[in-house]
């Protein structure tokens, strides 16, 4: 007995509605990351109370499939951006 | 209101009021901080949730990988601080009207399905459970994702070989 399935919509809803303001609304190219990654926290918590609410493991998979790619991702990105272990000396 | 509907309404009035303040702050470093906090806020509502290998997770690669690699890159390239106007009112009242009418029509949506004022019972993917799951339905993507990871790692390495010989290509720095 945790809530209804409602509020999780809400606030994933709501999370999801600030990651767009911030990447829409900000300039600086690190902000409109953050707001990506914010966008991509709200769609795993939603998937996360959806497998919940289903009883099945396939949104859990999702999410941890998500995972695992934003890292290699944002691992790539911080190269590009000049942050490598073979530049810093 | 039992003690999990409790705790899942504190913890999404931190996750909103940090998410909410890392978006709105001018110095880079306080918005990322401010995120880590979020993103503890949401794995304990993946424990929550009834999933805990992912709350951990969330910590480990979220919170501990990529928001300190946010911070590095931060911290160490010398990120000028464009100004940042506030747009004028002409920009703002369509967008805000819009937003407002959006966020309406999802509530209204959300209420008017009968189907999903369903309360949430309590479960729990053990991680071992989980696994054998993942490993035995999606295979196939774990294969993909691990070359995937591959292929970023053999990226990474490329491009700084290519910073290191030319380095006036290599960065971004004056775009930040």
């Amino acid at each position: 007995m945790i809530v209804p399935f409602n509020h999780v919509l809400i606030l994933a809803g709501l999370l999801f509605l600030m990651g767009i303001f911030c990447v829409v609304a900000r300039r600086s190219l690190v902000m409109i990351l953050l707001g990506v990654e914010v966008m991509l926290n709200a769609a795993a918590i939603l998937l996360v109370g959806a497998s919940l609410r289903w009883q099945n493991l396939e949104g859990q998979a999702i999410v941890l499939f998500v995972f695992a790619r934003r890292g290699g991702f944002r691992g790539t990105d911080a190269d590009c951006l000049g942050l490598s272990p073979n530049r810093i000396d | 209101m039992t003690i999990y509907s409790i705790i899942f309404y504190l913890l999404a009035i931190l996750i909103l009021v940090t998410t909410g303040l890392a978006i709105s702050r001018r110095d880079m470093v306080h918005a990322v901080v401010y995120l880590i906090f979020s993103f503890f806020g949401s794995a304990m509502l993946f424990y929550l949730f009834g999933a805990p290998f992912l709350a951990v997770l969330e910590v480990i690669i979220y919170a501990g990988a990529i928001m300190v690699l946010f911070l590095f890159i931060v911290i160490m390239l010398k990120v000028e601080t464009v100004g940042e106007r506030l747009f004028p009112l002409s920009q703002w009242l369509p967008a805000a009207v819009c937003g407002v009418v959006y966020l309406v029509l999802g509530v209204a949506l959300v209420a008017a399905d009968p189907k999903s004022n369903m309360v949430l019972q309590t479960a729990r993917a053990e991680p071992g459970a989980f696994g054998l799951f993942i490993f035995q339905k999606h295979w196939l993507s774990i294969e993909i994702v691990s070359l995937l990871l591959l292929v970023a790692v053999i990226g990474a390495l490329l491009l700084a070989r290519r910073a290191k010989n030319d380095p006036a290509r290599g960065t971004l720095e004056g775009d930040l």
